[in-house]
């Protein structure tokens, strides 16, 4: 089976000179949740731009489905490479909900009966079918994040990139989008770009280090944050309950959640 | 990280860096008289004088890069005036099968007005890419200017790039949901009404949380201000504005004469 998404030797700089990726190889199959990790400015983000053709590689190729991004723009590969920008006000500009989140399929050329469908099926998964009459400028800002993902499942990508999806939320925002980044996994792939290790653990299972500009891991996230030298390279702290159990004689050191815990309390309990 | 080119300050070592603002501002605004003054052929000598200076300020083609900006202009200039320049009298070029003229005289009109735009651009490019925009102000600032205007002249320095770089990340918000950029012109201005709601309403955020930010940090405070960057007006300083002033007024008024 093809990946959905593979990057070749890719080396990506600005037109001033900056390098920002330095030969990256990557493969990621369908159905996957990947996280990418790692300190501001070194190259997430970046990286993830040239998955949907917004940057094109300066060497080296990114494959969409087996096909080169090179010749591709970017409205094409929205088709199947969908991207939720970090700040929801850089891309809602529609006076309501519903609107907004129809504009990503107006532009796929559908049905208006097909839209129509696709904006209340999005609007449903992120639980706003209530606020679709809604002003974007009333929105709270948990809600215009929501509103943003909506704008992107609506346009039915195989692949949904989230760039920091917890930013800015309070906890209920951040336990909603848990629970449907765990929804989305069922129908799309999803890379979402996080430094909240918290939602990582919970949700990802592969997880990808970004370090200046280069790819240092790219495993699994139990791995992860096992790894000392990959975490204090990269200050990345792993979830306080994992930090917790590795501090602890005895517990296993890849645990990731409260329930994990408990059952090693109890196994030790025995 | 922008994509685009920003026109704004290049921090480099040089000689035409280390000036006072206040020089370079007054050799501006002579230059610009200047342009004003002279002919086309002389406008083009005086553009050619900004490869020494682009030179001495290790610049180099930096300086040049807006002139793409301008060749839309000198197009429409050209074509515009070109065929219906009001004073026409000698016709140049016939365009074949057709009794679409092309005159002389609005040939050499755009040329002036061409040359002209030519130097104060550059000029003025060279000008914003020498100079400190904290350093302008500050030798604004000795000159009386009150701190409130000087405040402005800064944000407008800063807020060029900082849009730029937001109609760049709004523009790619809207692509990766599918927007087409490409295709003619109708349809590109149809496909950037989108980006005008974000940049607005963002462009008002900012500036309303920026005026909270200062006032935070005691911006109307009623005292004297002092500042961080220092300018210093040199001996060389005064040489070189009285230089300017003296060889412009020459220039201009023999320009004048003949």
């Amino acid at each position: 089976m093809t990946p959905i998404i593979k990057v070749n030797n890719l080396m990506f700089s600005y037109p001033n000179g900056v390098v920002a990726l330095r030969n990256i190889n990557l493969e990621i199959n369908k159905g996957e949740i990947v996280a990418i990790i790692g300190h501001n400015g070194s190259g997430k983000t970046t990286l993830v731009k040239t998955f949907n053709g917004l940057l094109k590689p300066t060497s080296g190729e990114v494959l969409i489905n087996g096909v080169s991004t090179k010749n591709e723009n970017t409205a094409k590969l929205s088709k199947i490479v969908g991207y939720v920008f970090q700040n929801p006000d850089d891309q809602i500009f529609n006076n309501s909900v519903y609107n907004e989140v129809a504009f990503g399929p107006g532009n796929l050329n559908l049905k208006k009966e097909e839209i129509n469908k696709r904006v209340l099926n999005a609007l449903e998964i992120v639980g706003l079918e209530k606020d679709k009459k809604m002003h974007t400028l009333d929105l709270s800002l948990n809600k215009k994040k929501l509103v943003t993902i909506a704008s992107i499942i609506a346009m039915n990508p195989e692949v949904i990139i989230l760039d920091e999806p917890s930013s800015g939320q309070d906890h209920e925002g951040t336990v909603k989008i848990e629970a449907l980044i765990k929804e989305l996994q069922k129908n799309h792939t999803v890379i979402i770009i996080s430094h909240d290790m918290n939602l990582v653990s919970k949700v990802a299972s592969r997880v990808i280090v970004m370090w200046d500009s280069n790819l240092i891991f790219d495993g699994d996230k139990r791995t992860a944050f096992m790894n000392s030298d990959l975490l204090k390279k990269t200050d990345v702290s792993p979830p306080i309950i994992t930090q917790l159990a590795q501090k602890i004689k005895g517990f296993r050191k890849d645990i990731l959640t409260a329930d994990e815990f408990i059952d090693e309390i109890i196994k030790l309990k025995k | 990280m922008p994509r685009t080119i920003l026109i704004s300050y290049i921090e480099r070592d040089s000689l035409i860096h280390k000036l006072n603002p206040l020089t370079k501002l007054t050799a501006l605004i002579c230059v610009i008289i200047l342009a004003f003054i002279l002919g086309p052929v002389n406008n083009l000598i005086l553009f050619a004088l900004i490869l020494p200076l682009s030179y001495i300020s290790k610049l180099t083609w930096d300086v040049f890069k807006p002139i793409r900006y301008l060749l839309i202009i000198f197009a429409i200039l050209f074509s515009i005036q070109g065929l219906f320049y009001p004073f026409r009298l000698t016709p140049l070029y016939t365009i074949p099968f057709t009794n679409i003229i092309i005159w002389k005289e609005g040939i050499i009109y755009a040329a002036e007005i061409s040359a002209r735009l030519l130097v104060m651009m550059v000029y003025g490019f060279l000008f914003v890419l020498t100079t400190h925009p904290g350093d302008l102000v500050n030798a604004l600032r000795k000159l009386k200017m009150p701190y409130k205007v000087g405040y402005i002249v800064l944000s407008t320095l800063h807020v060029i790039p900082s849009i730029q770089m937001q109609v760049e990340t709004i523009i790619d918000a809207q692509k990766s949901r599918g927007l087409d950029v490409s295709g003619n012109i109708i349809k590109r201005l149809r496909a950037y009404v989108p980006l005008l709601g974000p940049l607005f309403i963002g462009s008002v955020q900012q500036a309303v949380e920026r005026t909270m930010a200062l006032e935070a940090r005691a911006f109307s405070a009623d005292c004297e201000k002092t500042s961080f960057r220092q300018t210093v007006f040199r001996k060389r300083d005064r040489n070189i504005i009285i230089a300017t002033v003296i060889i412009s007024v020459t220039v201009g008024v023999l320009s004048w004469i003949y």
